[in-house]
C-alpha cells in the first residue's frame, strides 16, 4: 500500500505540484470509456451472429432428424398394420369359417379378431364383411374392454366407401383409406376418432372371393406417436395429399375435409406458398415471417412391398397416397434462444464496459497527470534563465526553451530540426565541434566560452552536454543546457580588478609605512659614497697615502649599486603595471622580499633565515602579488616580532610535492590572540598596534585569485606560521 | 688609574658605512678602531678609555641604545657621537637623554661629522683635565677629620659661625679653626673657592 501510493505520487517531486483537472479526467474517462466499449462490442456481436446461425443451423438439424423419425414411425406402423391384414386374409379360422360358415366357425373367427384387438389395441373395429355388406364377424377394441359384437347388433355396410373400394380389387390386393374420422351410425364419433380402414378381400380354398376383411387402424396411436417425437424442432404436422391437417397447428385446424364447419382450414388457403412449394417439391423448407417449416412428403404405404411375395397383398395406388410431415418451427422459439443468449452476453459485456470505463479512469488520470506534469516541466523549463535545447545525434535540434529562442531571436519553426553547424555558424561550431563529439561518445562535457546573441553582444556563458542514452546505452542525442554567466564574470572581473586596486594601495601603504626604513636603507650606501668621496678629495689636496684611492673607487661603484638596486626593488614592488600570469619562482620572491625587509629585520634585531628548497618549480601567476604576499606575510611577522623580548628569528621556507608549492614564513614572535583566529584574514581585523589590518586580507584574496589557499597555525614551540600554495605550473 | 690614548671609535653594522668611516678619519690622521657590532666593542670596552665613539642606533642584536647604558654602567666615559638615520630622531633625543654628546643624521655632511668629532675629542680632553681636578680635591676632603666634615657639612648649607657653633656644641673660634684647618687641607683662599670644590667633589663622588 506504501509502495502504491509512493508510486502514485512521489514524495518531494514535482508530481506535488502538479494539479490535475478533474473536469478533463471525467471527459477523457468517458470518451475513452465509450471507445473501448464499442470495441469490445464488435467481438460480441460476431460471436452473437454466428451463435444464433448456430443455432438456426442445429434446429433445421433437428427438424430434418424429426421428420426421418416420423416418417420411419408411420412406415413401421403402416407395415404392421399391412402385416396383419395379410395375415388376416389367410388364417386358418377364416378358412374355416369360409369352409363352413356355422356357428361355432364363426366364433371362432369372432374370438380370434377379439384376441388381436385386445393384443395389439391399435385396431378399433376387426370385422369380416360378406359380399353382401352385411357384416359376418366383429370385434370392437371399444376403448380398452374388447368384445364380440353380437350379431343382431352388426351392420350393414354395403353403403360404405371402403367396402365399395375393395369390392373392385382382386385378391391379393389391399385396400387403404384416407385417414378420416370414425362414423359411427351416421355421424362422427365424439370425441373424434381418426381411423384408416384397411380392407382386404378374403378368398375360399377354390379363390372364390367370399368377403373382406376389414381393420379400423386407430388414426390416434400414429398421432400419439408422432406427437412424441415434438420437441425443441418444433410442431409435426400431418398432412394429407390435399392439404387439409391430420396434425396441425392446433386441434381446431384439423379434419377440414371431414367436418363441414372446417372446410377451409387447409394449408392453400392458410400459407399459400408453402401449399406452391409442396406441391412442387417432395421435400423442403419454408421461411415465414413467423416460423421455419420443414416438410418432406411420406408414402406410407411405399416400402410394404414384402420381397419374394411381390403380388400378394399389395395396397392399390400406393404411389399416390401420401401425406407431407411437415415440422413448423415458430420464429418465436428461435428469438428466444436468442434473447437468453443474448442475455448471457449482455452480462459479460456490461460487466467488460465496467471494466473498461474503470481502465479508461485510470488512464485518464495517467494521461491527464502527464499532460499536467508536462506542462509544469515545460513552464519550469521554458522560465529557467538558461538556454536548454535537445539535440539527437544527427546534430538536429529536437527540442528547446523559449529562453533558446530568445537568445537567438528565433522562431521555434526556425530551431526544430536545423543542425547545429547550421544555427550557430561555421566559426562557433568549429569552436564546439570537439566537445560536440565528446558529448556523442557519451561524455558529459561542460565548458566557457563567448557566444554572440541576436544582436552585436557577446556573453560569457558556461555551455554542458550531456549525453542521453537509450536503455541499451546507445547514445541517442545530448541535452545542451547554456548558462549566461556574463554578469559574473563581469562581477568577477570587477571584483579582480578591485583587488588588484587595493592590492596596489597597500602596497603604497606598506611603502608609506616602510618609507623611514627605505630612506635608512638607501642612506647607508649614499653615506658610504659621501664618506669615500670625501677621503679620496682630503688624499688628494693633501699628500696622504694615494694607493688607497683605487680601492675607495671601487667601494663607490659598489655603493652606488647597492643604492640603485635598493631603488629598483622598491620601484618594482610599488608599481601599479599590468598584472600578468607568468612563471613565478617563490624561491626568487622569497630572496627579494628577504632583501627588501633586510634593514627593518636588522633594525629590529630581528634575523631572517632562508630555507629554499632547491630545484622549486615555478607557480603560474603574477610575480608582483605573489611577492606582495610574502612580503605582507614576513612584515607581519615583524610587526609580532616587536614584542617578543627573547629570540628574534624569521624563516622563510619553500617546499613542494607533486602537486603544490609551499611557501611558510614561520617567526618566533609571541602567539597570535586564539581569540582572533580565522578572523586574522579579516579586513581591518589587527592584532598589532598601528595596523590596518589589511596586508592579510589582501594577502588571501590574491592567494585565492591564484586558486591557491592561505593559512595560519600557531608553532608547537611559539610563534605563528602562515603558509600559502599554489598549484605546480603545468609542464 | 692610567687613561688609554684618546682615539675614535667605530660601531656600525654596516660593512660600507663602517669603513667608509675609517677612510674618512683615516685621510685627516685620526686614530680609529671599528667594531661591526655592539657585543664586539663592548667585550673590549672599560672605563680607561678615553676619545669618542661613533655609535650606530640600529644595529641587529644589542642596539645603540643598549650599549650606551652599558657603558655607563661600566663607568666607561667616551663622549658619544649618535649616528641615525633619516627620521630616526626621536630616538636620538633618547640617546641624547641618557647622556650621548651629540648626533648626526645619514647621510652627512663629512666635514660636519668631523667638526663633531673634533669638538667630542676637546670636551675629552677638558672633561678628563676636570675629572683630574675633581678626584685631586675629593683626595683632599678625604683627609678631613670627622669634625672637620661636620663643619664643612653645616657651611655647605650656608650657616654662619655662630649658628655652627650652638648646632655643634662648640666655641665660635673652634669652629673658625675647623674652618681655617678645612680651607687649608683643600689649597683654596676663599669661601666661594671652597664651596665650588666641595660641590664638585661631592658630585664627582657620587658619580
Amino acid at each position: 500500500m506504501k509502495l502504491l501510493r509512493s508510486w502514485l505520487a512521489p514524495a518531494h517531486t514535482i508530481h506535488r505540484v502538479v494539479q490535475v483537472s478533474r473536469r478533463q479526467i471525467v471527459l477523457l474517462t468517458l470518451l475513452l470509456g465509450l471507445a473501448f466499449s464499442v470495441l469490445l462490442a464488435i467481438p460480441f456481436v460476431l460471436y452473437h451472429r454466428a451463435e444464433s446461425d448456430n443455432n438456426l443451423s442445429l434446429l433445421r438439424a433437428e427438424q430434418e432428424r424429426v421428420i426421418k423419425l416420423a416418417a420411419g414411425v408411420i412406415h413401421q406402423e403402416m407395415d404392421a398394420v399391412l402385416s396383419d391384414l395379410r395375415y388376416l386374409s389367410q388364417h386358418n379360422e377364416i378358412r374355416n369359417y369360409l369352409a363352413q360358415p356355422n356357428r361355432s366357425t364363426s366364433l371362432e373367427l369372432a374370438r380370434e379378431y377379439l384376441g388381436l384387438a385386445s393384443q395389439k389395441q391399435i385396431y378399433d373395429q376387426v370385422r369380416l364383411i360378406g359380399l353382401d355388406g352385411k357384416e359376418a364377424v366383429r370385434a370392437n377394441f371399444n376403448d380398452g374392454n374388447p368384445e364380440i359384437v353380437a350379431d343382431q347388433n352388426l351392420q350393414d355396410k354395403h353403403d360404405r366407401y371402403y367396402f365399395e373400394e375393395t369390392l373392385w380389387l382382386s385378391p391379393g390386393q389391399i385396400y387403404v383409406s384416407p385417414m378420416d374420422l370414425n362414423i359411427e351410425q351416421g355421424a362422427v364419433d365424439q370425441p373424434p376418432k381418426p381411423v384408416i380402414r384397411f380392407a382386404v378381400p378374403v378368398a375360399d380354398d377354390n379363390g372364390l372371393i367370399r368377403g373382406m376383411v376389414v381393420l379400423n387402424y386407430l388414426g390416434q396411436r400414429l398421432r400419439d406417436k408422432l406427437s412424441a417425437l415434438e420437441g425443441q424442432a418444433g410442431k409435426i404436422w400431418l398432412l394429407n395429399a390435399e392439404g387439409y391437417w391430420l396434425m396441425g397447428p392446433t386441434p381446431e385446424d384439423e379434419w377440414g375435409f371431414v367436418l363441414p364447419q372446417r372446410s377451409q382450414r387447409k394449408l392453400a388457403n392458410r400459407s399459400p406458398r408453402l401449399w406452391q412449394q409442396m406441391e412442387a417439391a417432395k421435400s423442403g423448407i419454408h421461411q415465414s415471417a413467423t416460423s421455419w417449416i420443414h416438410f418432406e412428403r411420406v408414402y406410407p404405404l411405399g416400402r410394404s412391398a414384402p420381397v419374394g411375395v411381390a403380388d400378394f397383398a399389395r395396397p392399390v395406388d400406393a404411389d399416390r397416397y401420401y401425406w407431407t410431415i411437415a415440422v413448423e418451427l415458430p420464429q418465436s422459439t428461435l428469438q428466444a434462444a436468442n434473447l437468453a443468449l443474448l442475455k448471457k452476453l449482455w452480462a459479460v459485456y456490461g460487466a467488460l464496459v465496467l471494466f473498461a470505463f474503470l481502465v479508461a479512469g485510470a488512464l485518464a488520470f495517467v494521461i491527464n497527470r502527464n499532460k499536467a506534469l508536462a506542462q509544469v516541466v515545460e513552464k519550469v523549463v521554458d522560465n529557467l534563465p538558461m538556454l536548454i535545447a535537445y539535440v539527437d545525434a544527427e546534430q538536429r535540434y529536437r527540442f528547446n526553451n523559449m529562453a533558446y529562442e530568445g537568445f537567438f531571436g528565433l522562431k521555434p519553426s526556425e530551431i526544430y530540426g536545423k543542425t547545429m553547424r547550421e544555427l550557430l555558424g561555421e566559426p562557433a561550431y568549429q569552436a564546439a565541434h570537439p566537445y560536440i563529439e565528446q558529448a556523442l561518445a557519451g561524455e558529459a562535457v561542460t565548458f566557457e566560452r563567448q557566444l554572440a546573441d541576436k544582436g552585436p553582444g557577446m556573453h560569457d556563458v558556461v555551455i554542458s552536454y550531456l549525453p542521453d542514452r537509450s536503455p541499451q546505452g546507445e547514445v541517442r542525442g545530448f541535452y545542451v543546457m547554456v548558462n549566461d554567466v556574463s554578469l559574473i564574470k563581469e562581477s568577477e572581473r570587477r571584483d579582480s580588478r578591485r583587488m588588484l586596486e587595493l592590492a596596489h594601495v597597500s602596497r603604497l601603504a606598506s611603502m608609506g609605512e616602510m618609507a623611514t626604513e627605505i630612506a635608512h636603507e638607501i642612506n647607508q650606501p649614499l653615506a658610504a659614497i659621501a664618506m669615500y668621496s670625501a677621503a679620496g678629495q682630503r688624499i688628494l689636496q693633501g699628500d696622504g697615502d694615494r694607493s688607497q684611492i683605487a680601492t675607495w673607487l671601487e667601494a663607490i661603484n659598489t655603493q652606488a649599486k647597492r643604492a640603485g638596486e635598493i631603488v629598483r626593488r622598491v620601484r618594482r614592488f610599488a608599481q601599479k603595471g599590468e598584472h600578468q600570469s607568468s612563471p613565478v619562482d617563490l624561491g626568487q620572491i622569497a630572496r627579494e622580499v628577504a632583501a627588501l625587509l633586510d634593514h627593518e629585520a636588522r633594525s629590529q634585531q630581528v634575523e631572517i633565515v632562508l630555507e629554499l628548497a632547491e630545484d622549486l618549480p615555478p607557480v603560474q601567476g603574477d610575480h608582483v602579488l605573489l611577492e606582495q604576499v610574502v612580503f605582507n606575510l614576513v612584515r607581519h611577522a615583524l610587526d609580532m616580532l616587536r614584542a617578543q623580548t627573547g629570540e628574534r628569528r624569521i624563516t622563510l621556507r619553500t617546499a613542494f610535492d607533486a602537486h603544490l608549492v609551499y611557501v611558510e614564513v614561520c617567526d618566533t614572535g609571541p602567539c597570535v590572540d586564539p581569540a582572533l583566529g580565522e578572523h586574522i584574514f579579516d579586513s581591518f581585523v589587527t592584532g598589532k598596534e598601528g595596523g590596518l589590518g589589511m596586508g592579510l586580507t589582501i594577502s588571501r584574496s590574491i592567494i585565492e585569485a591564484h586558486a591557491g589557499t592561505l593559512r595560519y597555525k600557531m608553532n608547537p614551540e611559539g610563534g605563528n606560521t602562515f603558509m600559502f600554495s599554489l598549484a605546480r605550473e603545468a609542464r | 688609574m692610567k687613561p688609554h690614548e684618546p682615539r675614535v671609535y667605530i660601531v656600525d653594522d654596516d660593512d660600507a658605512v663602517r669603513e667608509a668611516l675609517g677612510a674618512l678619519l683615516g685621510s685627516v690622521c685620526l686614530i680609529y678602531q671599528s667594531f661591526a657590532s655592539a657585543e664586539a666593542f663592548l667585550a673590549v670596552a672599560s672605563p680607561h678609555m678615553r676619545g669618542c665613539l661613533l655609535l650606530d642606533v640600529r644595529m641587529p642584536g644589542m642596539s645603540g641604545l643598549e650599549l650606551q647604558r652599558k657603558l655607563q654602567e661600566q663607568g666607561v666615559a667616551l663622549q658619544i657621537v649618535i649616528i641615525t638615520g633619516h627620521g630616526d630622531v626621536p630616538m636620538a633625543v633618547r640617546a641624547l637623554k641618557a647622556g650621548a654628546s651629540d648626533f648626526i643624521e645619514k647621510p652627512f655632511n663629512e666635514q660636519d661629522l668631523l667638526d663633531r668629532i673634533q669638538t667630542c675629542l676637546q670636551d675629552d680632553h677638558h672633561l678628563w683635565n676636570t675629572r683630574q681636578a675633581l678626584d685631586e680635591a675629593a683626595a683632599r676632603f678625604a683627609t678631613l677629620t670627622p669634625r672637620e666634615r661636620a663643619v664643612m657639612e653645616l657651611i655647605a648649607v650656608g650657616d654662619h659661625t655662630k649658628k655652627i657653633a650652638a648646632q655643634l656644641g662648640i666655641q665660635d673660634r673652634t669652629v673658625d679653626v675647623h674652618r681655617f684647618n678645612i680651607m687649608r687641607k683643600a689649597g683654596v683662599r676663599t669661601l666661594a673657592e671652597l664651596l665650588r670644590l666641595w660641590f664638585a667633589a661631592h658630585q664627582a663622588t657620587q658619580l
